[in-house]
């Protein structure tokens, strides 16, 4: 009887580390799939511009058809990555994602500062570097994803929009021409 | 011998009861931590770092790469407003005027979170592509038969669930998620 109980309380024991587990390693697991396969398509640390989404369109859940997208899987474990997205009439955003899905930064056309959002992606451990007086943006992972997000607002629109797209930049940061002048604000 | 097999299933058990019942924590267990706005349902957590790790994990599966609430909310209904779940067999029709929000969208999905294939290649209607009426607000017929008008195509006979995304949402509308006039959605017949 004693063997059965033991039998069953460290049954339960392992199926509740299981059950957590498995819940909290699923995000992490979902977003290396997406990552890998972008990357596969684009490289790490470049932009890609898929068309607008149909039923065919499989890479990612719940695609929106009305928006188009740029995405870029990044990887600042070597470099700092520039993020730059300009903007037209229309709602448009850069939002960053972590490696758990957590959406730690967003910044819509109305926010920006100028005809562009420029923005500079660090790491977790990056060191001080200089950003050239960019917005700096620190990610609570070394890997992640970019993803901008424009509003096409009929399909004649979109000629547009396809344009202004195909112009937003992701790549690292390129090496400082002087000295070091600024940190990673956070 | 007795005693590998006795420990060789307490593994299998666990597994199997660790990742049944995350399964369905993950499709049941999280609706006492929507928001209900008649047929709608939405989370002020979606996209966000305080998200709990049921709902973190429900977004990596339907809702991958979700902004957070200070930039977008997500309504999904899966059924219409007297509790009728949404299925191909029924037309349903959504009406309503603007959400508070700079910009929204209406999407239907299939039931594997992708978009639904149509002739009519038709998957959503937004702001600036759906037909007004005389008033001003708009009425959308969901339904898997061709119908005049804002027709949102879904499959005959399989289920479906409506998606509202709303952009730069005004404060007025956060400040009251389960009290903001979103649109209502009424089933009209079934074949």
């Amino acid at each position: 009887m004693r063997g059965w109980a033991t039998w069953l309380l460290v049954t339960l024991g392992l199926a509740v580390v299981v059950h957590v587990a498995a819940v909290r390693l699923l995000p992490y697991g979902i977003m290396w799939v997406v990552m890998r396969r972008g990357a596969e398509v684009a490289g790490w640390n470049a932009p890609l511009h898929p068309p607008l989404a149909t039923s065919a369109a499989r890479a990612i859940v719940r695609p929106s058809p009305d928006l188009a997208y740029t995405s870029c899987m990044f990887d600042v474990r070597a470099a700092p990555l520039l993020v730059s997205a300009p903007v037209g009439n229309g709602y448009a955003s850069v939002s960053m994602f972590a490696d758990n899905t957590d959406n730690f930064f967003a910044l819509n056309d109305r926010q920006a500062e100028g005809a562009s959002i420029d923005v500079v992606v660090a790491g977790p451990h990056t060191p001080p570097f200089d950003a050239g007086g960019r917005r700096v943006v620190r990610s609570p992972s070394d890997r992640g994803i970019v993803l901008v997000r424009r509003v096409v607002e009929n399909p004649e629109h979109f000629v547009a929009v396809d344009q202004l797209r195909r112009r937003a930049r992701c790549e690292p940061l390129p090496p400082p021409a002087g000295p070091m002048r600024a940190a990673p604000t956070g | 011998m007795r005693v590998a097999l006795r420990w060789g299933a307490s593994l299998l058990v666990a597994l199997g009861l660790g990742l049944g019942s995350a399964r369905w924590m993950l499709r049941h267990g999280i609706a006492e931590a929507l928001v209900r706005n008649g047929a709608w349902q939405t989370s002020r957590e979606t996209g966000s770092p305080d998200a709990g790790m049921y709902i973190r994990a429900q977004v990596a599966v339907a809702g991958l790469l979700a902004l957070n609430p200070s930039e977008a909310m997500y309504y999904r209904a899966a059924s219409d407003d007297a509790g009728h779940p949404l299925t191909g067999d029924c037309d349903f029709v959504v009406e309503g005027r603007d959400p508070a929000t700079r910009w929204w969208s209406l999407t239907a999905y299939a039931a594997d979170n992708f978009l639904i294939p149509n002739s009519a290649e038709r998957y959503s209607f937004s702001r600036t592509t759906v037909a007004r009426e005389t008033d001003g607000g708009f009425r959308i017929v969901v339904s898997a038969r061709p119908h005049a008008g804002n027709w949102l195509p879904v499959a005959p006979g399989e289920p479906f669930d409506l998606t509202l995304r709303l952009y730069n949402p005004e404060p007025a509308l956060t400040a009251d998620l389960a009290g903001t006039p979103l649109p209502r959605i009424t089933r009209t017949g079934c074949s």
